[in-house]
């Protein structure tokens, strides 16, 4: 080794070092999931990844209880994609992989090991899914989980009334908080190419290119960030303080590439919350995705731009809140409380001191029994309940306040 | 202290040999009735054997008779207090045996009739622990074909694909529906399906049959609910099924819309209309156009909810 490589070794070292001071770096790593689930169990609680990061991200290895041997690869593809394509600046991925370790007594289920590790980690956004035998190959399953508790997350948004109008808070969240991304059928002669595409990104390249000489693999339990990148290739800086290229694009082809757009999407989810433009939703994706999306990108513009949010959220209001349909009952309360943000916004032009606004009472009663009818069809949303309860007060309905309140009570109480 | 008891040990196996000797020829003290029927069909079964026991001695013996019935005379032993608890042992072929207790006050048994009911062999095995089982039964094979393990692989299947999507609503893991391979339970008709459903209290009964039309089989699965929700078992067939795939064996989604309904109804019955309709929300998603009768239990339940009350303004 060189003076100069040694030189320019620390240089990048210091350089990756101070990206990652501010927040601002992309870095990964690879964990066993029952290991740091067990050690969750016994100590309560566990240490952050990367918890200066911004956007933190997990991908489970999928549940696989027919032994196929893709739950892995398809979550390591996953998670190499979520970090090489991310639009925003500072992302870091935990992948979850299989534990070798299967004798643990008291074992979780897969699930519960993912709630509990997401949970505790307090990840912005978490990919699992199940793997099953089909009559013609294989289905994998890939559900986004938001965190249960979005308080300071971008998941979660409020307006508050005029003090005029009783000073009450409307809130809205994203919903569902899981979701189901993919449906994906892929056949027998697939699901070797998908193992070998998952060896061939995990094998390390001295020099941006399929034929350089392979130098190592990404190894377990150590930190990685992303230190540069040529076309569809990045160079990883290892904790150790090793190097190495690689590439998703480059290996993942045919029915790996639909599975990717499950990264894709939460890429652009994510880039969304960062105030990034919406991209379209990738068709091989669920109807519960592109409701997803649009509710996101709706609940983003919420505070700032209503009519748009209101605008986004049109398509699906069609079908009407009170029947069932994909992200319905998030839907329904967030136009609720843009159409309330909007009006609010029209009638500032009129009256410039906020506090001092008055809504009319047979707009915001519209807009209440609308609310109202959705919380027939989806019982069980507290949000919907609880925003009723401050428009009754406003309206001066006392019945109706307090059944809502009850009602949300009684739910909170299960 | 050894002494007394040993003495009174003696003195009652003294008593009981006693009985035994001369009590046994003597005419029987008294009489249980009652009918033997089969727990899930509740038929009569004819020619069960119905052993009453005092003690650990076999005191009276009987058999019941073309409609179930049975009348067993039997002997109280002298040295029985005048309130005994006896045991009704009944048997009978291709069924368990039963051990229940009766109460005999005064010579004479505390119910006028002791009804037993048997389940047929292997089938209370299948007597889950779980809040909410759904039973998966046998599948009718065609001739010289062994599709013994189908109930496993189909409770598997239906296990992973309907517990993971009543995951994302946060349905808590006591009100997820079980999935219990039931091999042992072999309906005669698919008629006998609720019975089935109710007798093993689960919420719902899932059997079928598999029909081979080489090189694939067609596989027809019914399901029962214990609710009387289903007037009929809700049919669903897969077609063109590679049972020679150890672990497939995906449902059609029809029939996972209709395990839902029957979950749903049972929490609509117990007056959980709340879960009820985030149950059948997932049904919902499930398929693209809803059955009839999902629809007609939204409403159903829509209409018992106190939310109805806030679409309604106040005079």
């Amino acid at each position: 080794m060189t003076t100069f490589g040694a030189s320019c070794r620390l240089t990048l070292l210091a350089f990756a070092m101070l990206l990652e001071a501010g927040g601002v770096a992309r870095a990964g790593i690879d964990v066993p999931l029952e290991r740091e689930a067990r050690e969750l169990m016994s100590h309560g609680e566990r240490d952050r990844f990367f918890s200066n990061v911004r956007n933190r991200i997990a991908a489970f290895t999928f549940d696989d209880p027919h032994a196929i041997g893709l739950g892995d690869p398809i979550a390591f593809l996953l998670a190499k994609k979520l970090l090489f394509s991310a639009r925003v600046s500072s992302v870091g991925i935990v992948n979850y992989r299989e534990s070798v370790d299967r004798d643990f007594s008291g074992k979780l289920a897969y699930f519960d090991q993912v709630d509990a590790i997401t949970e505790d980690q307090g990840f912005l956004l978490a990919i699992w899914g199940h793997l099953s035998q089909t009559e013609d190959g294989v289905r994998a399953d890939s559900f986004l989980q938001v965190p249960a508790n979005v308080g300071g997350t971008p998941f979660f948004s409020e307006i508050r009334l005029p003090k005029q109008m009783g000073g009450g808070t409307l809130t809205a969240r994203l919903k569902p908080d899981r979701i189901q991304l993919q449906s994906l059928d892929i056949d027998r002669d697939h699901v070797s190419a998908l193992r070998a595409a998952a060896a061939e990104v995990a094998t390390l390249r001295a020099e941006p290119d399929v034929f350089a000489a392979t130098i190592g693999r990404i190894p377990e339990d150590q930190p990685y960030s992303i230190v540069d990148s040529q076309e569809d290739w990045v160079r990883l800086r290892f904790a150790d303080g090793t190097y190495g290229w690689t590439s998703v694009d480059a290996f993942c082809i045919d029915v790996c590439r639909d599975l990717m757009d499950v990264a894709t999407f939460i890429n652009d989810a994510v880039a969304l919350t960062s105030n990034l433009p919406a991209r379209s939703v990738p068709e091989s994706l669920t109807r519960e995705a592109a409701a997803m999306s649009d509710q996101l990108a709706a609940l983003v513009a919420l505070t700032t731009n209503p009519r748009k949010a209101i605008e986004i959220i049109g398509p699906w209001a069609v079908e009407g809140f009170g029947s069932p349909s994909a992200g319905g009952a998030g839907f329904a309360n967030l136009f609720a409380v843009a159409s309330v943000a909007a009006e609010l916004e029209r009638a500032s032009a009129l009256e410039p001191e906020f506090n001092r606004i008055r809504l009319d009472r047979e707009v915001v009663e519209r807009i209440a029994q609308r609310l109202a009818e959705a919380s027939v069809a989806h019982p069980s949303d507290l949000d919907i309940l609880e925003n009723l309860a401050v428009l009754f007060a406003y309206l001066g309905d006392e019945r109706r306040r307090s059944l809502a309140l009850q009602i949300a009570a009684t739910l909170k109480a299960r | 202290m050894i002494a007394p008891r040993s003495i009174s040990r003696v003195a009652s196996a003294a008593a009981i040999a006693c009985w035994w000797l001369f009590g046994a020829a003597a005419a029987a003290d008294s009489i249980l009735a009652g009918t033997v029927t089969d727990a899930v069909t509740h038929q009569p079964i004819v020619g069960a054997q119905v052993d009453i026991e005092y003690s650990g001695q076999m005191v009276g013996s009987g058999t019941s008779d073309v409609d179930g019935l049975y009348k067993v005379p039997f002997t109280i032993p002298p040295s029985a207090p005048s309130l005994v608890i006896m045991i009704a042992s009944a048997h009978s072929q291709s069924y368990e045996i039963n051990r229940s207790n009766f109460q005999v006050n005064a010579g004479t048994p505390v119910e006028t009739a002791h009804n037993i009911s048997l389940f047929p062999r292997g089938v209370m095995a299948c007597l889950s622990q779980a809040e909410h089982p759904v039973i998966v039964g046998h599948f009718l094979s065609p001739l010289g074909r062994d599709f013994s393990n189908l109930p496993d692989r189909v409770a598997l299947s239906m296990d992973r694909a309907l517990n993971t999507r009543l995951q994302t609503v946060h349905l808590p893991p006591e009100l997820q529906p079980s999935f219990e391979p039931c091999d042992a339970a072999k309906p005669k008709t698919p008629r006998l399906g609720p019975n089935f459903a109710k007798a093993l209290r689960a919420d719902a009964f899932i059997g079928g049959d598999v029909a081979e039309e080489p090189p694939h089989f067609t596989v027809s699965t019914y399901l029962s609910d214990a609710y009387d929700f289903f007037s009929s078992p809700e049919i669903a067939i897969s077609r063109s099924v590679d049972l020679n795939n150890p672990s497939g064996a995906s449902m059609a989604a029809e029939m996972h819309v209709a395990v839902l309904a029957a979950i749903a109804s049972g929490l609509a019955r117990k007056n959980d209309c709340v879960t009820a309709i985030t149950v059948l929300s997932v049904a919902e998603q499930l398929i693209n156009v809803v059955p009839s009768y999902i629809a007609a239990l939204r409403k159903d339940c829509e209409a018992r909810l106190p939310n109805a009350g806030l679409t309604k303004a106040s005079p």
